[in-house]
């Protein structure tokens, strides 16, 4: 066996350049590979599973994936408002542990402002068993007053900080013209939370009923905002919300309010459960998956076939340093071996270079989604496909080097010793 | 140290080729050869008359159509191919007229490796014959670097690797000039003394052959031969 790996060891580095670019092609073939299903999987996984916290979203009559991304998400535009009274309504009905209100259509530098309730920093876990926490000494804004609490995120890229005022935008996305008159003051930063949380200004409900340029339709009448001094004294019935975020007592509350919510001619939806519709959104994208598989797939035929080239393209030089070994006393066998060992070697390098690239690549996607959304993907989680994909790779490796092997076992020892050959 | 026992022995030995237009040659046929141990035989004998044909058969890598080669009491022709392959590793030593290296491998590793096919590597030993074949500083080059006199040292000291019983030499001083050739046969039965190796050494060059004290006429050995 030692002579075998002294063989391929020397074949390997006598052919530098083409050992080089071969395992260099198998690496980037099982990094793709392990990339396109590890990337597809955990963003699956981190989406319909991790950060919702809630079991259901209560909103506007329209697409419950949108009412998902822009609640949960903080993506997306919101698909219209709600009046008040379907949020006390659905807070007080039964199946209903936990209703909390949203209000959107603000934002600070891009980053959105969500109108809530301070309820929402003691009553709602966004993971389980885990509320939200402030940096330091911060604390829960005062309903009534124009305070704000800052996701970690936005603290880090803005600099807003406990006690920073600011003046919120007008929109979803950012632009300088459209700025609110009155100031908001920052009463804490929230600890990260990895979730897209961490992207959003909180400020109290109430407000948005008392900037300037908002109105409310809640009455079905338009009602002017900023014309109370108090949110107290605003009448419950001009209010409304963007969305309710709701926890449910139990998985058949989710059934009933869904079949009597979600008929025809109601003005509102419910989104639930909240995994099921964002399965749906992956569904909805899975002929990409397809094409990135077929890829795939194609991608690592070429670098098997790459290998078989490689070793394939140095036999006839080759066919003397076999004889001559075979005069040595080498055995058809080992020369056969030999030539096995150098292309599953290859296959064997480029496989452990490929997890190198397969870090980078889903360090890269991880990056990216989490600036993007605030999902985070579990990157170091181990995905059967990164266990296979080498697996296979060897595999392909061997078999691909079993016609070169084949032709090396086959060399004829006399013959390819004569000075002419 | 040599004895009146046969380390080889031929008998009716015959090899036929098929031409490229599909005749059939009969290319060797020796009726009887034999070399004691520790025997040196010089032969010669024209181009194209089977010399090389024959150490390739008695080297067991071409297959004989009919005859027998005794070698150290083993009837070869009836041996497995892989059975050849490890008496050849441990018994014979080959060195041929060109190209002898592997070029990937250093002088020492083209020793050391032949000490592989037939168990352990012994570099100490390794050292020891390249430097005895005058190339101490020169273990760590490879073939392009060396030259063809050089080439053909690394040859002989690898041939020695395994302490063969037997060196079969086909015409390496065929690129050397007279002097260095002269020098390289001096060498080779030298160390095939010391090593107690019988040795067949062919050339097509009479004088090369002039330190043999048996030298055989190829074109008579073998009765193929003619014109
Ligand atoms: N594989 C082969 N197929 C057909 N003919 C062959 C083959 N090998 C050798 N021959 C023929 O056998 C004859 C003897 O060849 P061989 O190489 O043994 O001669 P040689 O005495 O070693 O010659 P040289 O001195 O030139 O090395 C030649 O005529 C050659 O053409
Ligand atoms: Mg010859």
């Amino acid at each position: 066996m030692k002579k075998i790996f002294f063989i391929v060891e020397k074949s390997l580095l006598q052919h530098k350049l083409s050992t080089v670019i071969t395992i260099l092609s198998v690496a980037l073939a099982t990094a793709l590979v392990m990339s396109v299903f590890s990337i597809r999987d955990q963003a699956e996984t981190a989406f319909t599973g991790g950060p919702a916290g809630f079991d259901a979203v209560l909103g506007a009559r329209g697409s419950q994936l949108q009412l998902v991304l822009n609640t949960v998400f903080h993506l997306e535009t919101s698909p219209g408002n709600i009046p008040w009274s379907e949020y006390t309504a659905i807070k007080n009905n039964e199946n209903v542990e936990l209703a909390i209100p949203y209000a959107v259509g603000d934002n600070y530098k891009g980053y959105r402002l969500v109108g809530t309730t301070p309820e929402l920093f003691d009553k709602f876990e966004y993971t389980k068993g885990k509320t939200f926490e402030f940096q330091k000494s911060g604390k829960v804004f005062n309903p009534y007053l124009r305070e704000a609490v800052v996701g970690s995120y936005v603290a880090q890229k803005t600099g807003l900080k406990k006690g920073s005022t600011f003046n919120a935008y007008h929109g979803l996305y950012f632009n300088k013209n459209d700025r609110h008159r009155k100031k908001y003051e920052v009463t804490g930063v929230l600890k990260p939370t990895n979730s897209p949380s961490d992207r959003v200004i909180w400020v109290p409900i109430n407000q948005f009923y008392m900037t300037e340029g908002h109105v409310l339709r809640g009455g079905g009448k338009e009602y002017e905002a900023y014309v109370h001094h108090d949110p107290r004294d605003i009448p419950d019935v001009h209010k409304e919300v963007s969305a309710v975020m709701l926890k449910l007592k139990n998985p058949a509350s989710g059934f009933k309010l869904a079949s009597s919510i979600n008929r025809e001619g109601k003005a509102s939806t419910l989104a639930w459960p909240i995994g099921a519709v964002l399965a749906g959104l992956f569904e909805k994208i899975g002929w990409v998956t397809k094409i990135l598989t077929l890829v795939a797939y194609i991608v690592i035929a070429v670098a098997a076939g790459s290998i078989l080239a490689s070793i394939y393209n140095t036999m006839n030089e080759r066919r003397r340093e076999f004889a001559i070994l075979r005069v040595l006393g080498a055995k058809r066998g080992t020369v056969f071996s030999s030539v096995v060992i150098e292309a599953v070697t290859i296959s064997f390098i480029g496989t452990i270079i490929g997890f190198v690239f397969y870090f980078i690549l889903i360090s890269l996607a991880s990056f990216i989604i989490r600036k993007q959304t605030g999902v985070v993907l579990d990157i170091l989680s181990i995905h059967p496909v990164l266990i296979i994909t080498p697996f296979v790779m060897i595999l392909l490796g061997a078999v691909a080097g079993i016609i070169p092997a084949y032709k090396a076992y086959k060399t004829e020892v006399a013959s390819s010793l004569s000075p002419n050959n | 140290m040599a004895n009146n026992l046969p380390l080889l022995k031929v008998e009716k030995l015959k090899r036929t080729f098929i031409s490229p237009d599909g005749e059939s040659n009969l290319i060797l046929d020796i009726p009887t050869f034999k070399i004691r141990a520790g025997e040196h035989i010089g032969i010669q004998g024209n181009s194209g008359s089977g010399k090389t044909t024959f150490l390739n058969l008695l080297a067991g890598i071409l297959n004989a159509d009919s005859g027998s080669i005794a070698f150290d009491s083993r009837e070869l022709t009836l041996l497995s191919e892989s059975e050849r392959d490890v008496l050849r590793a441990k018994s014979i030593g080959y060195i041929f007229q060109t190209f002898n290296l592997l070029q990937g491998y250093t002088a020492l590793e083209n020793v050391t490796l032949a000490m592989m096919f037939a168990g352990k590597p012994d570099k100490k030993y390794a050292f020891k014959l390249l430097e005895n074949v005058g190339l101490g500083n020169r273990m760590d080059y490879k073939p392009a670097q060396l030259s063809v006199d050089q080439q053909q040292r690394v040859a002989l000291a690898r041939a020695l690797a395994n302490r063969p019983k037997i060196v079969l030499a086909d015409e390496p001083t065929g690129n050397l000039d007279y002097r260095r050739a002269r020098q390289a046969v001096k060498l080779i039965k030298e160390l095939c003394i010391v090593n107690g190796a019988s040795l067949i050494f062919v050339s097509h060059d009479l004088d090369v052959l002039d330190d043999f004290d048996t030298v055989l006429d190829f074109t008579i050995l073998n009765r193929a031969f003619t014109s």
